[in-house]
């Protein structure tokens, strides 16, 4: 996010018109008063049937008005608020209100920003007002101090993850309508779910170990950075290079990620699961948006070859540039760890890192290669998810003992975390390598015959 | 400044071509009426040259340089008046152009100024304070125009600014415009009110499926002469204008008639000394030269792209 994002046009416009807005202010005003009465009712449950001295030295009355004050909370910030930015979102994109606004000095992750901006200051306002009840809750025992404060925050995180998705949503003109649609909504529903159980991980629990918070933490900051650079390639009008500001997120992830080894160990499992997400997204994108490169990109490219050499990865991204780059460096890091290749927990590594995005490499690339068309890519897409969906049939088919064993062990890519075993290990670590080695040959000719096109035209 | 369209062309699904190798150039000061039948391809130029749309082949040059290459520069020189009216209606007409101010990166003084400026121009700091929601449509006009003038752009491009206002509001935009001219801004406008367009254009481009027909009044070969002959009735007099040497036809219309004759003053005059030889006399005459209106009918064929 840029420094002068709170001057962002957009969010001040969008405030001013939530201001204005009946359903907002009388929702502001009602909220609190529900959640001191639910809390007020839930605390009064509680003291049914115990004595004075119950109270006063028995377990505290504050888990209960807490978690229903965080139930409350949730439903506002991550349902309620991120659902009318989206709608909003949609609405403007799919009548094209946005127009005027691209023929301004406002980019479409200005734009973007904007509504993220507006919307997270009302999630905060949100939270705010709960924070009386939280603190209550506190001082009447049953909740630490640290859970008091985590509680917001994951809140907060959730709902950032809610109103990305939606705007995602909300700005692709194919998957807009569904936003409308009931079986949207549900899924909608199955994802809260998922953001329930990423909230419990914030609270103190034994669950929830110290490296992976560092790595939700890196995970929702890098999702949300992503999203809000894929919405604006998304809402991006014709003259502008579209993908732009999603490489430049990729980029500075991508800079920024080796700085978490500083931190020892923890910090390298939160690396490596930063960029196996950026790997993953970039691959998903490259899926997507199977662009040439642009106009603007090949006119400003550098005259010598060693410039552009240099400047491609910036210019074309996905397959081509970025994943190669990424590949190059994890050949490092194998290389430098070669003497430790038999340790488990590099194979371990290894594999997770690799064997989720590798087929998704391989088959953009593949398609890159064969010149298809936009059809080419979502059908690939589409049988992708649709192999995803199989395999976690057949995980679940698998616990309650309805699959062979032999038959899931086999399973390749994407289902690491499914079929791995300690006597899987090796099966794992081979196909990872095996996949790694085409995907290496691959990405380097769609990388040679990518940078052949990124050329200054004469 | 010097605004160039060259061999713009720019083509819809199943091959449907908007605009079809369109050329023509205008500079600061100078009024073009761009005119065509519905369908002719006046938005989608209007949009190419608001790069809201990316034409096929064709650039667009400004003082020299590719609008195309150069988006910012279009957005820095270009005020863009579409068609539809602003409707974002919960935000006053004040926080409107203070966000579009702010858009065009325009900040403190220099963005009050630049609002409280346009608010004056366009007649509209008595509504500042009102929601768009409370606005008539002509306001909205105003505003649409306020909006587009709040970074002073050197180009205006305004399409259908008449569109759907009563004749005081038109009037008055009509005076707003003359106003911009004057004020040496190039403004590139499309209507379908023909009279008016050409009581404020400097010159007109006529499209037609997309491709150009005409930019100079002159160009057409033959223009109307409407007369009233002094105790003649129209019916007497057709066949004795009729053998007038240049007059190609003649017809009644109303209480006088109308002769066809070829283009220019010239022929003019030749007609106004054969009336007077011929003892004809005559108490109106009305060369319809130079008339929009006219041109548009004789050019276009009414053929929809």
């Amino acid at each position: 996010m840029r420094p002068n994002l709170l001057f962002n046009p957009v969010a001040l416009k969008e405030l001013r018109q939530l201001v204005r807005s009946r359903t907002i202010i009388i929702g502001m005003i009602l909220y609190p008063i529900l959640l001191t009465i639910v809390s007020a009712l839930t605390v009064s449950f509680r003291m049914q049937g115990r004595t004075k001295s119950d109270i006063l030295l028995g377990p505290g009355l504050g888990e209960a008005p807490f978690y229903v004050a965080a139930v409350i909370t949730g439903i506002v910030v991550c349902a309620a608020l991120p659902l009318y930015a989206a709608f909003k979102t949609s609405s403007e994109a799919q009548k094209e209100k946005m127009g005027l606004e691209f023929v301004t000095m406002l980019t479409p992750a200005n734009i973007i920003s904007g509504k993220l901006l507006a919307t997270a200051l009302l999630m905060l306002i949100a939270i705010g007002l709960s924070m009386p009840v939280f603190t209550l809750a506190y001082l009447m025992r049953g909740v630490s101090l640290l859970q008091t404060f985590l509680m917001p925050a994951g809140l907060f995180l959730s709902g950032m993850i809610a109103l990305c998705v939606l705007l995602f949503i909300a700005c692709n003109k194919a998957w807009a309508p569904a936003l409308r649609n009931i079986v949207c909504l549900i899924v909608y529903g199955i994802m809260l779910s998922f953001l329930v159980a990423q909230i419990s991980l914030f609270v103190d629990s034994p669950m929830s170990p110290v490296h992976f918070r560092t790595l939700s933490a890196v995970g929702v900051l890098a999702l949300i950075m992503i999203c809000r650079a894929t919405c604006a390639a998304q809402l991006s009008a014709p003259h502008l290079d579209a993908l732009r500001p999603l490489r430049k997120t990729e980029l500075v992830l991508y800079l920024l990620s080796p700085l978490a080894w500083l931190g020892g160990d923890e910090a390298f499992q939160a690396w490596i699961g930063t960029t196996a997400i950026g790997a993953t997204i970039i691959c998903l994108r490259a899926a997507f948006y199977p662009h040439p490169i642009p106009r603007v990109a090949n006119l400003n490219a550098p005259r010598s070859w060693f410039g552009r050499f240099l400047t491609f990865p910036l210019t074309t991204g996905s397959v081509p540039g970025l994943v190669f780059g990424l590949r190059i460096l994890l050949l490092a890091i194998l290389a430098l760890n070669f003497d430790n290749i038999s340790n488990r927990q590099i194979r371990e590594f290894f594999a997770a890192c690799f064997e989720p995005v590798s087929l998704a490499i391989i088959i953009s690339t593949i398609l890159r290669l064969c010149h298809a068309g936009l059809r080419g890519y979502r059908i690939t897409a589409g049988v992708s998810l649709g192999l995803f969906a199989f395999v976690n049939s057949a995980a679940i088919l698998r616990t309650f003992d309805l699959c062979s064993r032999t038959a899931f062990d086999i399973l390749p890519c994407c289902f690491h975390g499914i079929t791995y075993t300690a006597e899987t290990a090796d099966y794992h670590f081979t196909l990872a390598l095996n996949l790694f080695a085409i995907a290496e040959v691959l990405l380097l000719v769609s990388y040679i015959r990518a940078f052949h096109s990124y050329r200054r035209p004469q | 400044m010097k605004i160039e369209i060259n061999h713009l062309t720019k083509s819809f699904a199943r091959g449907f071509r908007a605009v079809d190798d369109l050329s023509f150039s205008f500079s600061s000061g100078e009024v073009i009426g761009f005119v065509g039948p519905n369908g002719a391809g006046k938005t989608t130029t209007m949009r190419i040259l608001a790069t809201l749309d990316v034409p096929d082949s064709g650039d667009i040059l400004i003082d020299g340089t590719s609008i195309l290459d150069n988006p910012d520069l279009a957005h820095r020189m270009i005020g863009y008046m579409p068609d539809d009216l602003p409707d974002r209606n919960d935000i006053t007409v004040d926080e409107y152009l203070d966000f579009f101010g702010r858009a065009y990166r325009l900040r403190d003084k220099q963005l009050r100024d630049a609002v409280e400026s346009v608010e004056e121009f366009t007649g509209l700091t008595s509504f500042k304070d009102k929601t768009l929601r409370a606005l008539s449509k002509g306001m909205k006009q105003r505003v649409s125009l306020a909006r587009a003038l709040v970074h002073d752009p050197q180009l205006v491009v305004m399409d259908e600014p008449a569109n759907g206002l009563d004749p005081r509001a038109r009037v008055e935009l009509r005076e707003l415009v003359k106003a911009l001219a004057e004020n040496g801004k190039a403004i590139l406008i499309s209507s379908h009110i023909l009279s008016e367009l050409e009581e404020m254009c400097t010159s007109s481009v006529i499209i037609e499926r997309g491709k150009r027909l005409s930019t100079d009044l002159e160009e057409a070969n033959e223009t109307w002469v409407r007369l009233r002959l002094h105790e003649l009735a129209p019916e007497a007099a057709l066949p004795r204008l009729l053998e007038i040497p240049g007059v190609t036809s003649a017809e009644i219309q109303g209480n006088g008639c109308r002769v066809r004759i070829p283009t220019g003053d010239d022929a003019a005059a030749v007609l106004a000394r054969a009336l007077v030889e011929r003892k004809l006399l005559a108490i109106q005459f009305q060369p319809e030269t130079g008339s929009l209106e006219d041109l548009f009918m004789h050019v276009t064929k009414g053929n929809l792209a």
